[in-house]
């Protein structure tokens, strides 16, 4: 078997494939799926251990309402909304008060364009390492500043604008749309900061309509917005105009109700002087008749990886199983199309052609659909390594 | 050239055996094989190229004794010496008229340009150049046939062996075909072997022997 002699099994196997590319291209993608399948799922549960630890890790302690620990941390992680409970300002006071650590507000209730909007403070910024990649920062009511990708995705920039949205289509009466303005496009940080849309905690209680503006009906001389006046009272009618967007005009109409210690919060991300303060805290909020729990993420994220491990090790077992059946499918396939074309290989036979030629030619073939379901496997890992990340972080939000 | 000696042979069934009295082809010489259906005359064809083996008697092509080759060996010379037409032409259908012609080469490992522009000439002289790219499942049958027949002269074999190279041709283009085989025999001093039905093909042939004079 001399190397031209190869060349020419390797351009019949060629040509073969290449007639029947249909069919190729099948069998290849079977296989290629097959086989990335598992490397997907590893790769994954790598970039989430990278992901989930990494960020869990640089959040010491999570301050949050009685009740799952988990989710307090994604929400506080992750901004997730889903069954978070919440706690009151004074609560976030009493652990500032303490002397022993920094605090950082979180509400993060709302959502607008399907991402979710984060009350939050400026140290949170400086906390998380997010720099502007364009504009400006927070400075008044009703401001935001957008992750990267929420602004690539909708097209947003400073100057721009997006309202928040109802939390319930029939909503009516509850939680109306504000009108938020965007100051600031964050740069990409490749964490979950990169898909919400910051606000200053307040504008958030705005949201939540803890505050409000509406038409001044004291100073207002237009009498359809005055039902009555008596005693230094202004009864107002239903046609006093409310505020859904914040602007220069009608900034100082805005006003919130109520103790401002009992505004809600759905975590507080608490950063500790140092160990021993962290220790100190955490042995505090031990009380199990404590309405508030506080929590090291990184050992939520850890019990959570732990969970996913296992349901990875059933889902490559289940692949594996399934793998070796589209394997032994390949073989007979492969086996059967050789039987069928017994005629075309007597052909080779007869005219001379060495029985190691020929079998060369089946290996091409095997070895070429092999290539191809490579290539599969590599656009597969590529795509996954590629879209792992915010993969990660949706399954979280 | 090529020649046989006491060749027997018999299928294992039992249903057919053929005995074959001394036979040769010089270099350059044209011979017809005739006879009926079913008389041998393929298998005569398939003892000569040491497809199959006979039972006894030895055939010797170009003084090589295929009796005393190994199978690896047959088929090397087969593939490298030989140039075969078979009666249903024997080709790829998923390969072009170009890659059917130029296979044996390809496969045993002659193939450069000499080759190349030979498949080609041939295919001019048999009228299938137009379908040079073409697969050979798309062409009709008639030039199915005629891309066997230059698939057997392509790699300029010592001995061309065809099976009714013309049986799916029509008058002219049979012509043509006799023509070619055996200007090739003549000009590389060839042995041809052909087996025809066609009396008026065989007169071009140096002699023409009947499968019935020897001994079933």
């Amino acid at each position: 078997m001399d190397r031209m002699s190869a060349m020419g099994s390797l351009h019949l196997a060629w040509r073969y494939i290449a007639h029947h590319r249909a069919r190729t291209l099948l069998l290849a993608l079977a296989l290629g799926l097959t086989l990335a399948l598992p490397l997907a799922v590893r790769s994954l549960m790598e970039i989430a251990q990278r992901e989930y630890r990494a960020r869990a890790g640089a959040t010491p302690l999570v301050l949050g309402a009685k009740g799952s620990a988990l989710e307090l941390t994604l929400n506080a992680l992750y901004f997730r909304r889903r069954g978070v409970e919440t706690i009151q300002v004074k609560q976030m006071e009493t652990l500032r008060a303490s002397g022993l650590t920094k605090v950082i507000p979180i509400y993060a209730r709302y959502h607008a364009l399907e991402a979710p909007v984060v009350g939050t403070s400026l140290d949170y910024f400086v906390f998380r390492g997010l720099q502007l990649a364009e504009g400006r920062m927070i400075t008044r009511l009703g401001d935001c500043v957008i992750g990267s990708r929420l602004a690539q995705q909708h097209g947003l920039h400073p100057g721009g604008t997006l309202s928040t949205s109802p939390e319930q289509v029939f909503d009516i009466a509850g939680v109306y749309p504000v009108k938020l303005r965007v100051t600031g496009v964050l740069a990409e940080s490749h964490s979950a900061d990169d898909e919400a849309a910051f606000v200053d905690v307040k504008t958030a209680w705005l949201i939540e309509g803890i505050a409000h503006g509406h038409d001044d009906v004291v100073k207002n001389t237009e009498t359809s917005t005055v039902l009555e006046r008596k005693d230094g009272n202004v009864a107002a009618t239903n046609a006093v105009r409310m505020f859904t967007e914040v602007t220069a005009e009608n900034i100082d109409s805005f006003h919130f109700h109520g103790d401002p210690g009992a505004y809600p919060l759905t975590a507080v991300i608490a950063l500790p002087n140092d160990a021993k303060a962290q220790a100190i805290l955490l042995g505090r909020y031990q009380n199990p008749s404590d309405s508030t729990l506080l929590v090291r993420p990184v050992e939520q994220m850890d019990a959570l990886l732990a969970s996913l491990f296992q349901a990875e090790r059933l889902t490559l077992l289940l692949i594996a199983t399934l793998g070796t059946a589209v394997s032994l499918i390949a073989v007979l396939v492969f086996a059967l199309s050789f039987k069928m074309r017994k005629r075309e290989f007597n052909t080779l036979e007869e005219i001379g052609v060495g029985r190691v030629t020929i079998v060369l030619v089946k290996l091409f073939e095997v070895l070429l659909v092999g290539v191809a379901a490579g290539w599969i496997v590599v656009a597969i890992c590529w795509l996954v390594q590629r879209t792992g990340p915010g993969l990660v972080r949706m399954l979280l939000q | 050239m090529l020649s046989t000696r006491d060749l027997r042979f018999a299928y294992p069934n039992g249903g057919f055996s053929l005995s074959v009295a001394d036979f040769s082809a010089a270099e350059g010489e044209t011979v017809g094989i005739s006879g009926p259906s079913g008389a041998g005359k393929s298998t005569f064809l398939r003892l000569l190229s040491g497809i199959i083996r006979p039972d006894t008697g030895s055939v010797i092509i170009s003084g090589e004794n295929l009796a005393q080759l190994s199978a690896k060996a047959v088929r090397a010379l087969r593939l490298r010496r030989l140039g075969l037409v078979f009666q249903d032409f024997a080709l790829l259908d998923y390969l072009s008229v170009e890659d059917n012609i130029l296979l044996p080469s390809r496969l045993g490992g002659t193939l450069d340009d000499q080759v190349r522009r030979q498949g080609r000439e041939l295919a001019d002289q048999l009228e299938i150049a137009q379908h040079w790219n073409r697969l050979c499942g798309e062409i009709s049958q008639g030039e199915r046939q005629r891309v066997a027949v230059a698939r057997a002269l392509a790699h300029s074999p010592v001995a061309v062996l065809a099976d009714e190279p013309t049986a799916s041709l029509d008058a002219k283009r049979s012509q043509v075909v006799m023509n070619l085989l055996t200007c090739y025999a003549k000009e590389k001093q060839a042995a041809l072997i052909v087996v025809t039905h066609d009396n008026a093909l065989s007169s071009q042939l140096d002699r023409v022997i009947n499968v019935e004079e020897w001994t079933a």
